[in-house]
This record gives C-alpha cells, structure tokens and sequence, in this order.
C-alpha cells in the first residue's frame, strides 16, 4: 500500500472519530474472547493478587506516586547499601599501592600506582553500587512491576503526545543505553522510534552512576541518595520534555495507544535475581578489565608527559593542554581544566569521566579525588557537573547504536549535538539561577 | 455472656474497624511525614532522624494510599483490602531499606573505617523505621483483637442471649 492511501484512510477514521488501533484491538480480543469460550470454563469468583495489586499501582492518581516510592527506594538501596562495601574495596586498593609505589624504577611505580590503581581501582571501587542497582532492576522485573511502570507512565506521556510504548526501551537505559537505543525497535512508528532512540542516552545509565555517587557523597553527604534519585528522575524529566519538543517541531507523526499484556506478578527468586544481577554486572567488569584499563594507561601518559618529557608538572602535561584548550568554554560553568579533560574521555565511557579525574588528581599529587574536589569545585558547579554528565554526548558504543539503528550518520551526529548543547544549557541554568540563592 | 465480653472490648464490624486503620495509620504517616518536611525545610528545630526531605513526601505518599481505602473499606468492599496491603508493602520497603542501612553502616563502624568511627545508630532511626514498628503492634493487636471478636459473638441462634 502507498503512502497516499495510508494517509487519506488515518484522515478519514479520524474524521470519523474512529481509533483504527482500539478497532484491531477490540477485534483481537473479540477472537480471543470467542477462542476461550470454546475451551475455557470459568471457575467461581476470582480476584486474586495480582488484580489487588494492580488497582493499587495502576491506580489513576496513585500509580505515579507510588512509582515514584520504588524509584527512590531503588537508589537509596543502591547507594547507601553499597557505600561500606565500597570502603573496603577502597582500602584493599589503597593497601596494594603501598606496595606498587615501593618500586625502586620510579615511571613504573607512578604507572601502577597513579595510573592503574588510581584509575581502573578506582573505578572498580564502584562494583558494589552497580551490582546493587542491577540487583534492584533486576527483582522488579522479575516481580513484573516494570512493566507496570511503563504502563503507568503511559498515561502520562500519551497525554503529552508521545508514544507510550517509548518508556519501556526508557527504563532499560537505567542500564545501559545501548541496550535502550537497541530496544526501540519495538516502538511503533518512524517517527517516533527516531525519537526513542535520539532520547534515550538521556537516561541515567550504569556508568553515570560513579560519577553521581562520588559527587554526591563528597557534596551532598547528608542527602546523597536522594541526589542520585534526582538524577534518574531528571533524565526521565528530560527525555520526555526533548520527546515533546521533538514531537511539536522535527516530527509530527500521531501518537498511538499502548496494547500490552501485564503478566502476574510474581515472587523473584533469589537465584533467578542473583543470575541476572551477574550477567549484567559482568559486563561492567569486562569494561573496566579491558578499555578502561587501556584508557588509565593513555590517561597516565598524557598526564605524566609534557613537551619537557616524563616528570613534568601537571599543569604542564598534555593532559593540562587538551583541558586548557576547551576550559574556556566550560569556565562559566565552574569547571577546572581537569573536569573538562575528564569529560572529553567520558566521551569513550562515562566511567572514564572519574576515572582520568583520579588520574590526573593522583599524578599531581593530591591526597584523594574528595579533597581535590572540594578545593576546586563549589557544591553548586558540582550539581551543574553532574546534570552536564547526564546530559552531554552518549558514550562510544552508544553512538554506534544509534548509527546502526537510524541507519544514518545526520541522526547520529545530531544525537550527539543537541546533546551537548542541551547539557550546556541546563547546567549553565542551574549555575545561573543557583547563584540567585548560593553566595 | 459471650456478647458482653465483645461488647466491653467493643470490637465493631469488620469493615469498619479496617477502615478505621487505615484512616489512623493515614494520619499517623502523613503528620510525621510533613513534620519531617518542616523540619528538613529548616522552619523548626531539628530532630534526630528527620532530616531528609525526600524522606517525608514519601511517608506522605505512603499516607495517601491508607487514605484512598478508607472509603472502600468503610463500605466493606474487597477493593479498599487492596490499598491495605500495598501500603503496608511500601511502609515494609521503607522499613527493610533502613535496617539494612543500619546493618552495613554497623558494619563499617565494627570495622574501624574512618566515615563510621562518629557513627551513631540514633541518626539512622527514621520514621520510617519506628512508624513501622508501630504500625506492625497495632495490627498485631488489632488482629488478636480480632480473633477474639471471631471467637466471642455469638455464632448461632441460640448463642443470642434473649
């Protein structure tokens, strides 16, 4: 069928008043009404669990509070639960470096020490948050509330004029992007499977997640769980609004109704929770034993090296170079050449934008990364640092998703453009209106 | 004489007394919720175990879900059993996520790390936690008082006194 025809049949069941998707799905379950008729008796009175449950979490002006509950609920877990076993990581690494940096050939001690250690045993002091979190994802899927999750924010986003089948490819970017720009495939519509894939780097993946938890514990100690909560619910916020802008000005295609089995809900077993929170973590553990390994080796050597060769100072490293180069830029928002060097690696992997911070803050000589923070940063451009890393360019892999799945390099170099330019926006925002409040 | 005994406890219908849980427990989370919003506002003193304003919208919403079965529940209809059990879940959640904080945070004071060793176990008991607590004896109270009542009224025609 052409695209004319299409178009003049939408226009006139439109005129009509008449919905061609609640039709097919009326006529669906017409058929399958008549299928069970014939082979299904039905029992006595039944209500059971699930229907209980779900009048609650399902519940008109409920469902979105409660949702909001088990969000909160999932960070703090992840973040408060996580921070002793953190520690310990913390001082196994700090116990192996006192015997790296006992090596009598001084470039190696600094490699193993300043580089390795500093770089991918610190990130790896991040296990414990993101096994937690995976672990939490991974108890409500099996219980089946997160499929209830994207049917409740449905309502919402329909209301707004996008597609609601968009979230579930959405909430699996609490994961991993590219598993969400992957998972749009199953959103109806060009239009509106572009606009999933364009906003779903906006969620908060796995690999923002050091970033939010060291931020947040070095400046907002008393409340950083729910900092990292505020995280998550802001790239939901923001995809959403980038949705709608999407919507009224690039793409105008109509939106339509979710149809979608919610199975029951069951109890998750500790196995079945366990195995998936490990195949999922695991990944993160390739990562760090493998690119992000090699990326502290280069970070070390870019830091460690200048035009005078090894041992210069720091400020004088090529490191110092490449963030003095783009400082400028970032300046108003507060940022030190040092942020701005991480968050040019953060473009390979989020974990990186942390990970060269350590480096750089090791290889010149700063007790820890939480001190030199706090020296160089205020509370308020860390705030802004952190909205900046949710926002600005999808990591690496991420961007060969979304090359694959739009099939298009336009898309894809402005997927990462508009990011940038949002992420500059909103924090440049944060740090304007902050100043109103915060002297 | 069995019917004076429940008469003197004054154990009342099985909706109603549900209904009425709901209602007290609604009240119970929603004041201490928005007195832990005040108070991590900075309007009045602080107390210990109130300062996270997050926290209390939370305890607001979990009062909310108790407050929408009150009707339901006053008519006897099963759906407001429903708003019952999902707050109770949610209140649960609360509950298991701060003991589990309390475990890990002992933890790392046992263990002499340097953030825990100002450590004190006061800090982290939250509404949360000890509302729970309460609302776990009265419901625990509630359903002995129950079964009581079950065990008490009379059951046939002839138990009625004349």
């Amino acid at each position: 069928m052409s695209e004319q025809p299409v178009q003049d049949l939408d226009e006139e069941t439109e005129d009509m008043g008449f919905d061609p998707q609640l039709a097919l799905a009326d006529e669906r379950y017409e058929v399958i009404g008549r299928i069970l008729c014939e082979v299904y008796e039905p029992g006595g009175h039944k209500w059971d669990l699930s229907d209980m449950l779900d009048r609650v979490l399902l519940h008109k002006y409920l469902g979105l509070p409660i949702f909001l509950v088990t969000m909160w609920a999932m960070f703090h877990f992840t973040f408060e639960i996580s921070l002793v076993f953190m520690e310990m990581i913390t001082q196994f690494f700090a116990w192996l470096g006192t015997f790296t940096s006992q090596i009598p050939i001084p470039w190696l001690a600094s490699l193993l020490t300043n580089g390795v250690l500093s770089g991918v045993g610190f990130i790896l002091t991040f296990v414990p948050p993101i096994f937690f979190l995976y672990l939490a994802i991974s108890v409500l899927e099996d219980t089946g509330y997160l499929s209830r999750a994207a049917f409740v924010m449905d309502r919402y986003m329909m209301r707004m004029g996008l597609h609601g089948r968009s979230f579930i490819p959405l909430l699996l970017g609490f994961g991993c992007s590219v598993a969400a720009v992957m998972a749009a495939r199953t959103v109806d519509g060009e239009s509106n499977r572009l606009t999933t894939v364009l906003v779903s780097p906006l969620m908060s993946c796995a690999g923002r997640l050091p970033v939010y938890i060291l931020i947040a514990a070095v400046f907002f100690p008393n409340i950083a769980g729910t900092m990292v909560f505020v995280m998550y619910i802001l790239g939901i916020v923001m995809a959403i609004i980038v949705s709608l802008i999407f919507k009224k000005t690039l793409f105008r295609e109509e939106s339509s109704s979710l149809l979608m089995e919610l199975s029951q809900y069951q109890v998750p077993t500790v196995h079945g929770s366990f195995r998936h929170m490990w195949d999922r973590g695991l990944m993160f553990l390739k990562t760090a034993g493998s690119y992000l390994l090699v990326g502290s080796i280069i970070m070390w050597v870019l830091s460690s090296f200048g035009f005078g060769g090894y041992g210069v100072p720091v400020d004088a490293s090529f490191a110092s170079m490449l963030g003095k180069l783009f400082e400028p830029l970032l300046s108003p928002l507060g940022f030190t050449w040092q942020i701005v060097t991480a968050l040019i690696f953060g473009f390979i992997a989020k974990e990186a934008v942390i990970q060269t911070l350590s480096i750089i803050y090791a290889v010149g000589g700063t007790v820890t990364l939480a001190v030199a923070l706090t020296a160089s940063i205020t509370p308020l451009s860390a705030f802004a640092l952190m909205v900046f890393v949710l926002l600005y360019v999808p990591c690496l892999a991420t961007v060969g998703a979304i090359r694959k799945e739009t099939g298009s390099w336009k898309w894809t170099a402005f997927s990462i453009i508009y990011q940038l330019i949002l992420a500059y926006i909103v924090a440049s925002g944060i740090v304007f209106i902050g100043g109103f409040f915060i002297v | 004489m069995s019917k004076i005994y429940s008469e003197t406890i004054g154990v009342l219908e099985d909706g109603t007394w549900l209904s009425r849980l709901a209602l007290v427990v609604g009240l119970a989370y929603a004041s201490v919720g928005i007195i832990q919003i005040i108070v991590a506002l900075g309007f009045i003193a602080p107390i210990v175990g109130f300062t996270d304003l997050v926290g209390g919208f939370l305890l607001i919403i979990i009062a909310a879900v108790f407050f929408t079965g009150v009707k339901p529940l006053s008519k006897n209809e099963q759906e407001g059993y429903a708003f019952i059990a999902v707050g109770y879940i949610l209140a649960a959640i609360l509950f298991a996520l701060q003991v589990l904080v309390i475990i890990t945070n002992a933890i790392g004071w046992f263990l002499r790390f340097n953030n825990w060793l100002q450590w004190n176990v006061l800090n982290d008991i939250t509404p949360s936690l000890w509302l729970f607590v309460i609302l776990m004896t009265a419901t625990g109270s509630l359903w002995v008082l129950g079964n009581l009542r079950d065990k008490l009224l009379p059951t046939s025609k002839e138990d009625i006194p004349k």
